[in-house]
């Protein structure tokens, strides 16, 4: 089984430029990566299109930004993913706020081995279900549908600003469950 | 903190952080923020511990396997722009150690032989320059499409001086090619157009020039090693 130390090898061998390295970090997490992408954009030729984007930016440097030892290679990859996907959804949906999602910096969490990840995942679950249903959703929503504010407020029909407070307070739940 | 605007409130900055992570804002305040996780250091750790917890969401998606023929062309076209990739590969292989510069040259164009697609551009005239005494050696290959890569691969300039490539065709005056690089060994040189057609069984040398290259235009130190180019 490929462990999260693979996969960090593999990154920090792209990041040298190795082909083989490469092959096999996209034969290991392809499938994740495609599964984010697929989920965030709902249509497989652009989900292609982004996952080719992804990898070809990890070939050409994006791997030698990776900090091995810092966060989890998963999780460094899939914010990626993530991020990559709602950038994308923000391109072709001219209807909607041209925003940039944030860019992945340096992942900054202790060094996270497998166990420490595991809990980590559902550490936030369970935070997120000490929310009410409907802000949990708001929360998950925006990350992997790329909702924004004015998206939210219009779907709970309520003003921009009582959307924003409603959520950082669910946000500063959050915070404070997640570090409990 | 650049901006005097922003007070410093932990609490709101923690709100702040998980918005921007999520990319629930838009206008001013995404751009706000924005600017923030670039020049804030504090603020920038908190996007990314957010960015960390949220990541779990994207983990727990179901993988779903891409389609078959997707990475050949991710590889096609990552490979395609990286020469360096070949070159510094073959680079680490010891195949040919202590054999002359013309067989490690014969083994990178097999190697692109190998991986040629028949997009990839293909060296299609290769140059060795040799020092007498073989404390310099440097490796050239012109590729299809107008390229030259260059690999010092034994020998450096002397301290604080640099070593300048240069074009010598029939009879013309040497042509600078530029400098190579003191801190890598492989360079990547474009070769003007104009030049493209004189490459042809010309010579290439290198000269100990002062650091940065010759300041008149022309070779003004030693010439330290003479190799001529050769068409595949």
């Amino acid at each position: 089984m490929t462990t999260p130390d693979d996969i960090e090898h593999m990154i920090l061998r792209v990041g040298l430029g190795e082909r083989d390295a490469f092959e096999a970090l996209y034969s290991a997490t392809s499938a994740k990566l495609f599964g984010i992408c697929l989920r965030v954009l709902k249509d497989r030729t652009t989900a292609e299109d982004v996952l080719q984007d992804i990898y070809l930016r990890l070939w050409r440097g994006g791997a030698a930004t990776y900090t091995a030892g810092k966060a989890s290679p998963i999780t460094w990859l899939a914010t990626i993913a993530r991020n990559r996907s709602i950038d994308k959804l923000r391109q072709i949906r001219p209807t909607r706020p041209l925003e940039d999602a944030p860019e992945v910096a340096d992942p900054a969490l202790g060094p996270a081995d497998l166990a420490e990840a595991a809990s980590e995942r559902t550490r936030i679950f369970a935070c997120l279900d000490e929310l009410d249903p409907d802000k949990s959703a708001a929360v998950q929503g925006a990350y992997l549908n790329g909702d924004t504010y004015a998206d939210l407020a219009a779907r709970f029909d309520v003003p921009l600003n009582t959307m924003r407070t409603w959520l950082r307070r669910s946000l500063m739940r959050l915070k404070d469950c997640l570090s409990q | 903190m650049t901006d005097d605007t922003i007070q410093p409130d932990d609490l709101g900055d923690d709100a702040l952080a998980g918005e921007y992570a999520l990319g629930l804002l838009t206008g001013d305040a995404h751009a706000d923020a924005s600017k923030r996780a670039r020049t804030d250091i504090a603020f920038a750790l908190k996007v990314n511990a957010w960015q960390n917890h949220f990541a779990a969401i994207a983990e727990a998606v179901d993988p779903v396997t891409p389609p078959r023929g997707l990475f050949r062309k991710i590889r096609r076209q990552a490979f395609e722009e990286t020469l360096w990739g070949y070159i510094r590969q073959i680079g680490l292989i010891p195949a040919f150690v202590g054999a002359a510069a013309a067989a490690l040259i014969l083994y990178v164009t097999v190697q692109f032989d190998v991986f040629n697609t028949g997009q990839e551009p293909t060296p299609t005239m290769i140059a060795e320059m040799v020092a007498e005494d073989d404390t310099l050696v440097v490796a050239a290959a012109f590729t299809s499409d107008g390229r030259l890569f260059v690999d010092r691969r034994i020998g450096a300039s002397a301290p604080d001086r640099s070593l300048e490539l240069w074009l010598i065709a029939g009879d013309a005056a040497p042509v600078s090619l530029g400098v190579l690089a003191a801190d890598q060994t492989l360079n990547e040189i474009e070769v003007p157009a104009e030049l493209q057609d004189s490459l042809a069984g010309a010579t290439l040398a290198i000269s100990d020039e002062p650091q940065g290259g010759s300041p008149t235009g022309a070779p003004t130190g030693a010439v330290l090693a003479v190799g001529q180019i050769t068409t595949l």
